[in-house]
């Protein structure tokens, strides 16, 4: 099947050479169905390309770990506040101590949630509404997400007692690299259609808003790996080779790819978990730090989308509708109003999706169309992309420095990590806005609002 | 261990990629134990005061490797512990079959300074040969 990278002049022109002959090994899978796709914010991944999408016959087709990634429902998670900067601003940084303090981030941390190795299974099958009938959250919340925080999908039965070990203590933890909890402002100039970002509850001048990208931890990392070594072997009995490793993969209704299959789904239900419990702290935070209630605050959920993830989707192909296999790799679900799983709320928009931009330059909240369900299996990009290593970018600015410096232009960091710091900066990604610019003039998703940061706890 | 690392900047834009080299088997899955461990703390400051064992069992040498640093990052993970000396033994007939000391301590975030979180090894442009009587390898570490 042919591949099809969507990007303009200039982004193609700064695509690493891997982007290419990956999405090329992709389009060779067997039971790939239309084309393999690589969004504008592609780059260099392992086996699939990060921004890589690619929807499955399910009984010709295959299911693959390198083609959702390690960090199994890596995602966004949006929260508006009814707060404005100016209230938030002489308080900024007792907040950001105090969110710090209560989202453990970076290597090897625990959370506040304690769980024994059967509890853990529970959380990790019943996703986001286990944690609200635990207390953390409320189910106003489940309205909106993803698949409602929960793949119906999940079965513990393919889980190794060693991925249950890994992830056990980390629920409610943020984790390390890329991944962070924002507190950011709408700024006038940055709201691209008034009547939707009402809508989505965006209605006061220099409104705050959480943001939050993190997933399923050491479980989910531990969930891929297994796979990776199991579908090396499977692959033989049934057959299958592929040009790289990373690639190993099962056919979808062979015993070994829906063992995967349920537990993969197990784990992004930990990172749906994960992320409401994080939310469940970020209230906490903000209640202590402004002294008032939730009620006043605010703090509900806009919603939360999964850019690491396989799913059972219809889609019409050729005029026909069928259920296939889509595999999104840093790439997001970008569902138009008509589709069925676009909460109530957002029927008359379009599912939000949320593009998660470099700690300096900001992020996006885009709407999805039907658009991109006919060209794209329903899919979008899912942030910027880098174009420098993390070494380079430790060459050229120290985290201290670079901590110093967001401070002078109103950015408040709290990081675990300087060196870390130091690899996350803004120019070591894409140019946000000309990477949104791809999808929304495609037709693909259209631009919401741009968010800017003032405060960033980085993992 | 009679070996050095190197982190490079090619083959992961968005994580960490190290090449090593040693003057056998044993020592350079030693040197490599050291640079998965580096890319997240210093590892000078990391006293040998805790051990573990490790035991691995392989057919091909790329898979020694990646298990070997999975089971470095697991314990990472499951003991909150960051390594900094490794004692490898490694059989190979009639499969390889590793057997490790690893030293260290339990994360102190008050001595130690944590960099990046490694998550998972992989195979993604992994390389480990012989070449004229040294050993040589290259590893991308998903972060």
């Amino acid at each position: 099947m042919p591949a099809r990278l969507l990007a303009s002049d200039d982004l193609m022109a700064t695509m690493d050479d891997g982007v290419f002959r990956q999405i090329t090994n992709v389009a060779c899978l067997p039971g790939i169905v239309e084309h393999a796709l690589c969004m504008p914010d592609g780059h260099w991944g392992y086996g699939f390309p990060i921004g890589g999408v690619a929807a499955f016959d399910l009984d010709s087709g295959i299911i693959s770990p390198g083609g959702i990634g390690f960090d199994i429902n890596c995602g966004m998670r949006l929260l508006r506040t009814n707060l404005t900067e100016s209230q938030v601003r002489p308080r900024l940084e007792e907040l950001m101590t105090r969110l710090f303090e209560a989202v453990p981030s970076g290597v090897g941390t625990r959370g506040f949630v304690r769980l024994d190795d059967r509890r853990f299974e529970e959380a990790a099958v019943g996703g986001a509404p286990w944690c609200v009938a635990e207390g953390f959250g409320t189910r106003a919340d489940l309205a909106h997400m993803e698949e409602q925080g929960r793949l119906e999908a999940a079965d513990p039965s393919g889980l190794s007692p060693r991925s249950i070990q890994r992830g056990r203590d980390q629920l409610g933890t943020l984790g390390s690299g890329n991944h962070y909890l924002e507190v950011q402002v709408v700024r006038p100039e940055n709201v691209y259609d008034q009547a939707a970002a009402r809508a989505l509850g965006f209605d006061l001048e220099n409104q705050v808003a959480v943001m939050l990208h993190c997933g399923s931890r050491g479980f989910g990392h531990q969930v891929g790996t297994d796979y990776l070594k199991i579908f090396q072997t499977a692959m033989k009995r049934y057959g299958l080779r592929t040009p790289d490793r990373e690639l190993a993969c099962a056919p979808f209704r062979s015993p070994e790819g829906q063992l995967y299959f349920g537990a993969m789904a197990a784990a992004a239900n930990s990172a749906f978990a994960n992320r409401q419990v994080i939310t469940h702290q970020i209230r906490q935070a903000f209640c202590e730090t402004f002294d008032t209630d939730l009620e006043e605050l605010g703090l509900e959920l806009v919603y939360d989308v999964a850019h690491n993830i396989a799913k059972v989707e219809e889609h019409v192909v050729n005029g026909v509708r069928r259920k296939l296999l889509v595999h999104r790799k840093g790439a997001t679900r970008s569902f138009g109003k008509s589709q069925a799983d676009v909460p109530e709320a957002y029927r008359a928009l379009g599912q939000p999706v949320i593009v998660g931009g470099s700690m300096e330059t900001g992020s996006f909240l885009l709407l999805g169309s039907d658009d991109s369900q006919v060209q794209n299996f329903g899919s979008t990009l899912h942030g910027s992309g880098r174009t420098m290593s993390r070494v380079a970018a430790r060459k050229r600015i120290r985290g201290d420095k670079l901590q110093r410096d967001m401070h002078h232009r109103g950015i408040v960091v709290k990081t675990a990590s300087l060196s870390g710091l130091a690899e996350e900066a803004g120019f070591a990604y894409k140019n946000i806005n000309e990477v949104v610019d791809v999808v929304h003039d495609l037709g693909i998703s259209r631009k919401v609002i741009r968010f800017e940061p003032i405060g960033n706890v980085k993992g | 261990m009679a070996g050095t690392y190197r982190f490079i900047e090619d083959g992961a834009q968005a994580d960490v990629a190290f090449t090593a080299e040693a003057d056998s088997l044993t020592s350079l899955l030693e040197i490599c134990g050291e640079a998965t461990f580096a890319a997240m703390t210093d590892t000078k400051l990391v006293k040998p005061v805790e051990r573990h064992t490790v035991t691995v069992q392989a057919d091909a040498l790329e898979d020694l490797l990646f298990d070997w640093l999975s089971e470095l990052i697991f314990l990472k993970d499951t003991e909150e512990f960051v390594a900094s000396r490794f004692r490898v033994r490694c059989p190979d007939k009639p499969s390889f079959h590793l057997q490790a000391l690893v030293e260290g301590e339990a994360i102190d975030r008050r001595r130690h300074q944590m960099n990046v979180d490694v998550k998972a090894a992989t195979y993604h442009e992994m390389d480990i040969h012989q070449e004229n009587g040294r050993w040589f390898a290259k590893v991308v570490l998903d972060v």
